[in-house]
């Protein structure tokens, strides 16, 4: 009995030391939790020269939230979509991320974003959801998966000595032929030894998927009247446009490479930010170029003494036309900390983040673009602003924005290399979109 | 008892050497099914379904059988690829890095370069751009090669050698020759430390002999250096060849793949058709093609190479 009654003691004060234990190491941790600081990831996809202010304008709220931690991250555009589709799938991913305009529906099918309604009713946002534009590209089933950051569109840069120098008034941008006109007068050979120095238009003619030719084209095509993608009036969707109307968008461009007006170099240069064209503007190898603002904003600072300026995309046989894009913040589905996500998404879109750090691009709030005065130099953009349009039709149409944008890229380079004729390449491409098409009908 | 058992217990049980074998060789098979097998096995599966990048975060796609392997065939781009792949990215780049390897092993190797006390220096020379990661290695090689600001095309023209500059990276008629000068220079290195490791394996005896019965360098190479070098070469080929039949950096960052879809190749092919056309479940049936292809090489090739030492 006495030998029970020891061993039954010393299984009580091992029972007890192992719950006293527990009791402490467990409220040790809580302990040391409500201290832990939260730790969010925050990412965004622009070279730095085109996002400078953006790591100030996190460590400002670091500073403003003693309990929360940012980690600022930057992934670029051509990686960040196929990545954070990939960290989704496995429960990974930044807190808070950028996407583009034309992703965000994409990224809210396939479920990996937050429906932000809830959050917007419980902690509103300062103007409210109706003060930013293009909040439809972001929407699915009613919800919003996404807040419209900034917007843009892209416009002719050029150098106003060098038209003053040929002797041109004004900007050519009543059409497309008299642009050209214009650009080989500006291409010159200046020390006269046989070679070109100074080209009259770059632009990004890569292949690449997620190259800056898309833009070009989609503009040439858009004020001709034409369109990728056309929803007719019973639902169905069709082609906008034909190989015919796709040959004379490569005749046109391919003329540039053809009488030199532009250099063959380019047609290896994917992104509008490449420093072969901010660096070529800025030098003064170009006269003209095509960009976004932030792009234009990193040719003023590579030289500040050029006098550039900014100009509206040549009309059309119809229209004058630009796309409206822009950058989209969201929150990862795999979130932890919900309310300090939105917290800082809400930090990012504020006035003063746009005011005092990221003033390379226009806030997509409108009191926010009405508030900022712009230097004439930004004319082009303040033009086309309102003339722009989003890739709403695209975005919902079957075929994936980022499909043509692929079959597009590599048609054209196919034909500014010489690796296809423009018919056979114009042919391509509308069999290749109409593929895709018919192959997203049929799997929906 | 059953046989098993008995044959267990002779093997000594738990303590037998057998288990303990197998104990030391059980943390590499983990590793190879977790991070060889398993993945592998994933996209053969993915190779029957027809799944988007956006779904693999949801399920497992639509099973369509061989379907995906059905337009693989159809598609002239899978061609194209093939074609780009064997002949461009693996036979030329592999057959100079055999030969100039072997030369550039040759001259380190020789005696006068010692005599001159230059073989170190030109081991370092050549060694260099082994230890340049290749994605600054194509960088450096594209702004080297730039039509306009290239120190490549400036020589060229100081020289008088051309009038215009070459466009290396867009004119299809040199984007294949620029892609295989990059190649060559960062991966040439490890066909020279091989093949010298295996040149200054063979005995000094046998030359000296050569020597005493009077023949020269070049009967030396043909009956001795390379005879003596022929296993070594075989497996630095089999080895390159493999590696870069797979290879993708080089291509896509050089080119993506482009101008339009000119230099594509079958390592890009996936990752394009996975990551920018979305289709994960076509770009893995690409992945399988490569590895049945390689597969059928080192059959072909172990099994010629088993013939020949047999018949040796």
């Amino acid at each position: 009995m006495r030998l029970i009654s020891i061993k039954k003691k010393k299984l009580v004060s091992i029972i007890l030391t192992v719950v006293v234990g527990l009791t402490l190491i467990l409220a040790t941790g809580i302990a040391g939790l409500s201290q832990e600081k939260v730790t969010l990831v925050f990412r965004q996809n622009d070279p730095p020269a085109s996002a400078v202010g953006l790591s100030d304008a996190v460590a400002e709220f670091d500073r403003n939230h003693p309990n929360i931690k940012v980690k600022y991250e930057v992934v670029p555009w051509s990686d960040a979509l196929n990545q954070f589709i990939r960290e989704a799938g496995v429960g990974a991913g930044p807190d808070v991320l950028q996407s583009a305009f034309v992703w965000t529906m994409d990224l809210a099918k396939a479920g990996t974003l937050v429906k932000l309604n809830p959050l917007m009713e419980q902690y509103p946002l300062p103007y409210g959801i109706e003060d930013f534009v293009a909040v439809d590209l972001g929407m699915l089933d009613e919800g919003i998966y996404g807040i419209p950051w900034t917007t843009d569109t892209f416009a002719i840069t050029y150098r106003k000595d060098f038209f003053a120098e040929a002797g041109i008034v004004g900007f050519p941008d009543d059409s497309w032929s008299h642009f050209k006109q214009v650009a080989k007068k500006l291409t010159r050979d200046r020390d006269r030894d046989g070679v070109i120095d100074q080209y009259g238009f770059a632009f990004p003619a890569g292949s690449g998927s997620t190259g800056g030719m898309w833009f070009l084209v989609n503009y040439f095509i858009w004020s001709h009247g034409y369109t990728f993608m056309k929803q007719a009036a019973d639902g169905t969707w069709g082609l906008g446009v034909d190989a015919k109307a796709i040959a004379e968008a490569m005749r046109y461009f391919n003329s540039f490479f053809e009488e030199n007006i532009s250099p063959r170099s380019l047609i290896a240069i994917d992104n509008w930010s490449d420093p072969e064209l901010i660096y070529g503007l800025a030098k003064g190898d170009f006269a003209m170029g095509f960009m976004p603002p932030q792009s234009f904003r990193a040719v003023m600072d590579a030289n500040p003494e050029a006098p550039v300026s900014s100009a509206q995309v040549p009309a059309g046989r119809v229209t004058r036309r630009t796309h409206l894009g822009g950058r989209t913040l969201a929150i990862n589905k795999n979130t932890k900390h919900l309310k300090e996500a939105w917290e800082l998404l809400k930090w990012m879109c504020s006035e003063h983040v746009f005011e005092t750090y990221y003033r390379q691009q226009f806030s997509a709030q409108k009191t926010l673009l009405e508030k900022i005065t712009y230097g004439p130099e930004y004319e082009g953009y303040v033009k086309l602003i309102p003339q722009a349009q989003t890739f709403h039709t695209y975005i919902i149409s079957p075929v994936r924005v980022q499909t043509m944008w692929a079959l597009t890229n590599r048609e054209f380079a196919a034909v500014y290399s010489g690796q296809k004729s423009i018919e056979t390449a114009s042919e391509d491409l509308i069999r290749e979109i109409k593929e895709a098409l018919e192959e997203a009908i049929s799997e929906s | 008892m059953s046989g098993a058992r008995v044959r267990w217990r002779k093997a000594g049980g738990l303590h037998g050497a057998r288990f303990y074998g197998y104990t030391l060789v059980l943390p590499a098979i983990a590793l190879l099914i977790f991070f060889f097998f398993i993945p592998s096995f994933y996209n053969v599966e993915l190779s029957f379904h027809k799944i988007s990048l956006f779904e693999t975060v949801r399920g497992r796609g639509k099973f369509v059988g061989l379907e995906n392997f059905a337009k693989l065939i159809r598609d002239p781009e899978f061609y194209n690829a093939l074609k780009n792949t064997t002949f461009w990215l693996t036979g030329a780049t592999v057959g100079l890095r055999l030969l100039l390897g072997f030369v550039l092993a040759l001259l380190l190797n020789s005696t006068a370069l010692k005599r001159w006390r230059l073989a170190d220096v030109g081991r370092i020379l050549v060694f260099i751009p082994w230890g340049v990661p290749p994605v600054v290695a194509v960088t450096i090689w594209k702004w080297m090669l730039h039509s306009r600001y290239g120190v490549v095309n400036l020589i060229f023209q100081r020289l008088g050698l051309i009038q215009q500059p070459i466009f290396f990276l867009t004119d299809t008629s040199v984007v294949w020759i620029s892609i295989i000068l990059v190649i060559v220079w960062r991966e040439l290195p490890f066909a020279v430390v091989t093949f010298l490791a295996g040149l200054q394996s063979i005995p000094q005896e046998l030359y000296e002999v050569a020597r005493i019965d009077g023949a020269g360098w070049f009967h030396e190479l043909r009956y001795i250096t390379i005879p003596l070098l022929k296993p070594v070469i075989t497996i630095v080929a089999f080895m390159i060849t493999i590696w870069t039949f797979n290879n993708f950096v080089y291509v896509w960052l050089f080119t993506r793949g482009g101008p339009g879809n000119f230099t594509h190749v079958l390592g890009t092919k996936v990752y394009f058709e996975s990551f920018v056309n979305y289709k994960i479940g076509y770009g893995a049936t690409f992945g399988v093609i490569m590895t049945v292809i390689m597969m059928v090489f080192a059959l072909v090739y172990f099994s010629t190479l088993f013939k020949r030492s047999v018949n040796v």
